[in-house]
């Protein structure tokens, strides 16, 4: 049994995904820190900031538009909800549904060590509600006692794009199919009408739990599970598997070796890999193999599936990367001079990237091209491009995004990535804070701008037009997307896209990170009165924290100890107020909203009941007295103030009083000479009265005052000047 | 000639009594609560008043429909929702008449009561 108690929830980041999850139109991010699952929604907001990384396309562009433009628009995450999860969540999918309570998508939550999840949002209760389990660490599943248990091996999740079947592996080598009833609803129908010999069979066979699936309205059907090697006899070491986007049936491509890789055994195991794509029939759980390549290096350890307009897959490796495409046409690429070394297999040589790809990222960037954005484990940010011949792949390559461009915005290695639309991608990390990076290329914001000047010149949000995969193939067969409702634009040139490609930070989620060592340190008190107080003994806890250019100090403090400035001892106080008053023509001297009256209910005990005002300046606080402010009118029950501090309203038991929290009295702007008059300007809201003194003898006002309204000095000038002769 | 000095001299600002309103029944106000430019006031015997200041910061009293001063109200809240976080549909043309501000209204059997649009309220 364990007893503990969470002092801090978890922070970082492990996993990610985007789909519309609370409507269909909605746009949602859900991010899974280990134990607890957070939905998001995003919302622009506009920034007046002004953006502080010189980037080069605003430099150079001389339009006028964009030079006057100052506002940007970023893009929030707003927590919606979250939940904390009784295990630790390894993996998060996305399942297109037919049916669902919201509209929107499913998530599908992959739980160490075996357990799926199939989890719809529920708007009636707003909150998420789980629509099955399925749980795979039952006994008779598990390996041979010699091979390494449930838990010590890793789980892979793959969901088909079209979202006709998910798969897991655990274990070993064992897998689970678990048919998601999307398109394959009237074939499960009619298997049931003509076969249901098999179908019993198949029933009594499978691995399921969650009853059976007779009834449509479920959104999957029972799951199997099978051994890898029966699928095919050399799948003995699976490294990695993923479903291919726009096949006709579940295709899934799978990275195995017949013999264990090893970098020590490199001059006798060269190149076991093997790659292989299958074709799964769920109803004859067969399976056919399309693709296979063998001799691939040793150090491939990811399946990167890759839609329209690019297709096929791609194959990380630590030192390659290969993109095999749905007929088995190979293109790679060495990022590093050690590639050949450990590798006999073809490679472009591009070494000098010099990049590491242990621990990298590939996601898309949502460009038209279906270019990916490379995030290594140091946090730089790079950029691979296909070069498409026609429908097919003629070649890759890759291009680091330089600091100046925002390639130096990561600080930390990404542990996940989800491409969340509008040229907005959520990158989380494990070790730093999690950041929702924009890119904007400069081709396509002068696009952009044509659109925006030909248009009612109302300035929209620039990211958000025509960023996603609007590049889409209308006619192709296997195309699942519906085609986009507005008119498609060229694909823009790979050299147009990667001029000036930069990126910023819209949001980021604070990661307390990794911490490394802890310890305790006494809470800080700073009040010069309050040195004598010893049962101040709070403890914070300080840890060493991050990695790389993220470390630092951490310091959790279970209370906020502010320092205290000023103490003041008012007795007899019951209740307190503080009210920002100014007068109503604020412009000429705007302050900071900062409170300057302090209203009080006193005590009847102590003083004679009723209320107080105070000001409050920077040193003391004043009591205000004779003013008409009374204190004998009652105790004050409530206090406000209307119209940004011009009224101050106190809420007596029986009435309530306005007051006018501005200047009753004149203020001096400015003194003219003008001849032998004396000419001040004098404020007082809203009008400006202006009077006349004659020099010599300085008689007060005479009949010449003038009223102005809220006019400027610059223009009393010329009044005065010019009407200077008229007058005497 | 003119010779322009600037001087500029701060008078000290104070509590200038701008209005009373006095309580219209004998009941007390127990309780207030303020959203800029309208106050909510509760009073002991449960009724509710709703005052709004205009440009001039001047309050005046609104009227409000049957259906909310026939019911007996323990405490009420205004709340400028600037986030549309109750309002699920922007308005989507902000003419002058509508206000962001919500009315929450707690009844004395416990029941919750939003008012949307309340400058409207006055005008039932």
């Amino acid at each position: 049994m364990q007893c503990y108690t969470e002092l801090t929830p978890p922070t970082a980041v492990t996993a990610s995904v985007a789909l519309p999850f609370l409507s269909s139109s909605a746009n949602n991010l859900i991010v899974a820190k280990t134990s607890l699952l957070q939905v998001f929604a995003l919302k622009s907001v506009v920034s007046e900031a002004a953006e502080t990384r010189k980037n080069s396309f605003t430099n150079t562009d001389t339009s006028p538009k964009v030079q006057r433009r100052e506002r940007t628009f970023i893009s929030k995450l707003i927590l919606i909800s979250e939940y904390d999860v009784s295990g630790t969540i390894t993996a998060l999918a996305r399942v297109k549904a037919q049916r669902s309570k919201s509209g929107g998508e499913f998530l599908l939550v992959a739980i160490k060590d075996a357990k799926l999840s199939l989890v719809e949002w529920d708007p009636e209760k707003h909150s998420i509600s789980t629509v099955s389990i399925h749980y795979y660490e039952r006994d008779d599943l598990q390996s041979p006692p010699w091979a390494p248990v449930v838990s010590k091996c890793d789980s892979i999740l793959t969901v088909d794009p079209s979202s006709r079947c998910a798969a897991l592996k655990f274990g070993v080598r064992s897998l689970t199919i678990l048919p998601l009833g999307l398109l394959g609803d009237d074939l499960v129908i009619e298997d049931e009408d003509h076969d249901t010999s098999t179908q019993s069979k198949r029933r009594q066979s499978s691995m399921k739990v969650n009853g059976d699936n007779s009834t449509v309205a479920l959104p999957y059907s029972a799951s199997f599970v099978l051994s890898l090697v029966q699928l095919d006899p050399t799948l003995i070491h699976p490294i990695h598997l993923a479903f291919l986007h726009e096949y006709r049936e579940p295709t899934v491509g799978i990275l195995s070796s017949k013999i264990a890789s090893s970098a020590a055994l490199l001059h006798e195991r060269r190149d076991p890999i093997c790659y292989t794509v299958y074709t799964l029939d769920l109803e004859q759980q067969a399976s056919t193999p399309l693709v296979s390549i063998p001799g691939l290096p040793y150090d491939i350890h990811r399946i990167v599936p890759l839609p329209l307009p690019v297709g096929g897959a791609l194959l990380i490796g630590n030192n390659e990367l290969i993109h095999v495409d749905q007929a088995g046409k190979i293109n790679s690429v060495a990022v590093n001079s050690l590639a050949t070394a450990g590798s006999s297999f073809p490679l472009v040589f591009q070494g000098e990237l010099d990049l590491r790809l242990e621990g990298c990222v590939i996601e898309q960037l949502g460009s038209a091209n279906g270019e990916l954005l490379l995030i290594t484990n140091t946090g730089e940010l790079s950029i691979v491009s296909f070069r498409l011949d026609g429908r097919s792949v003629s070649g890759f390559s890759i291009h680091t995004i330089p600091d100046i461009n925002g390639g130096d915005l990561l600080k930390a290695s990404a542990s996940c990535a989800s491409h969340v639309g509008g040229g907005r991608i959520f990158v989380g990390s494990q070790d730093g804070d999690s950041v929702l990076l924009g890119w904007s290329s400069k081709g396509l914001r002068q696009r952009q701008l044509r659109r925006d000047s030909e248009a009612a010149g109302v300035v929209e949000d620039s990211l958000d037009e025509d960023f996603d995969e609007d590049g889409a193939f209308e006619d192709d067969l296997y195309a699942d997307e519906k085609p986009n409702g507005h008119a498609r634009t060229l694909a823009t040139p790979v050299t147009e896209l990667l001029d000036d490609l930069a990126f910023r930070v819209h949001d980021t989620l604070p990661n307390l990170g990794p911490l490394i060592d802890i310890t305790l340190m006494k809470s800080k008190l700073f009040d010069p009165l309050e040195e004598d107080r010893k049962d101040w003994a709070k403890l914070d806890l300080v840890a060493a924290s991050g990695r790389g250019q993220t470390s630092s100090l951490v310091r959790l403090s279970p209370e906020i100890s502010p320092s205290v400035t000023k103490r003041f001892d008012i007795a007899g106080v019951t209740r307190l107020w503080a009210v920002h008053a100014e007068s109503a023509s604020g412009e000429y001297f705007t302050e900071d909203d900062v409170h300057n009256f302090l209203i009080t209910s006193m005590d009847p005990e102590f003083s004679e009941g009723g209320s107080q005002v105070f000001r409050l300046d920077e040193e003391e606080l004043e009591l205000m007295e004779g003013y008409d402010f009374e204190p004998e009118a009652g105790a004050t029950v409530e206090v406000g103030s209307l119209l940004n501090g011009v009224r101050i309203v106190q809420v007596l038991k029986n009435e309530v009083r306005a007051f006018d929290g501005g200047r009753s009295e004149f203020h001096i702007l400015g003194v003219y000479i003008v001849a032998e008059h004396l000419w001040l300007c004098i404020c007082h809201a809203p009008c400006h009265f202006f009077s006349c003194f004659e020099i010599w003898k300085m008689r007060p006002p005479r009949a010449c005052l003038n009223v102005y309204k809220r006019h400027s000095i610059a223009s009393m000038i010329n009044v005065f000047t010019s009407d200077h002769s008229s007058r005497t | 000639m003119c010779l322009v000095c600037e001087v500029a001299l701060m008078i000290s600002t104070d509590f200038g009594l701008a209005q009373i309103i006095p309580s219209i029944d004998d009941a007390s106000i127990v309780a207030a609560s303020f959203a800029d430019p309208f106050v909510l006031l509760v009073k002991d015997d449960g009724r509710i008043a709703l005052l709004r200041a205009d440009d001039s910061g001047d309050l005046e009293e609104l009227t409000i429909n049957e259906n909310l001063a026939s019911q007996t109200w323990k405490s009420g809240s205004l709340y400028d929702d600037v986030n549309d976080t109750f309002r699920l549909t922007q308005a989507q043309v902000e003419d002058e008449s509508s206000s962001s501000v919500l009315l929450f209204l707690l009844n004395s059997v416990g029941g919750l009561q939003v008012s949307f649009e309340v400058l409207r309220i006055s005008y039932n």
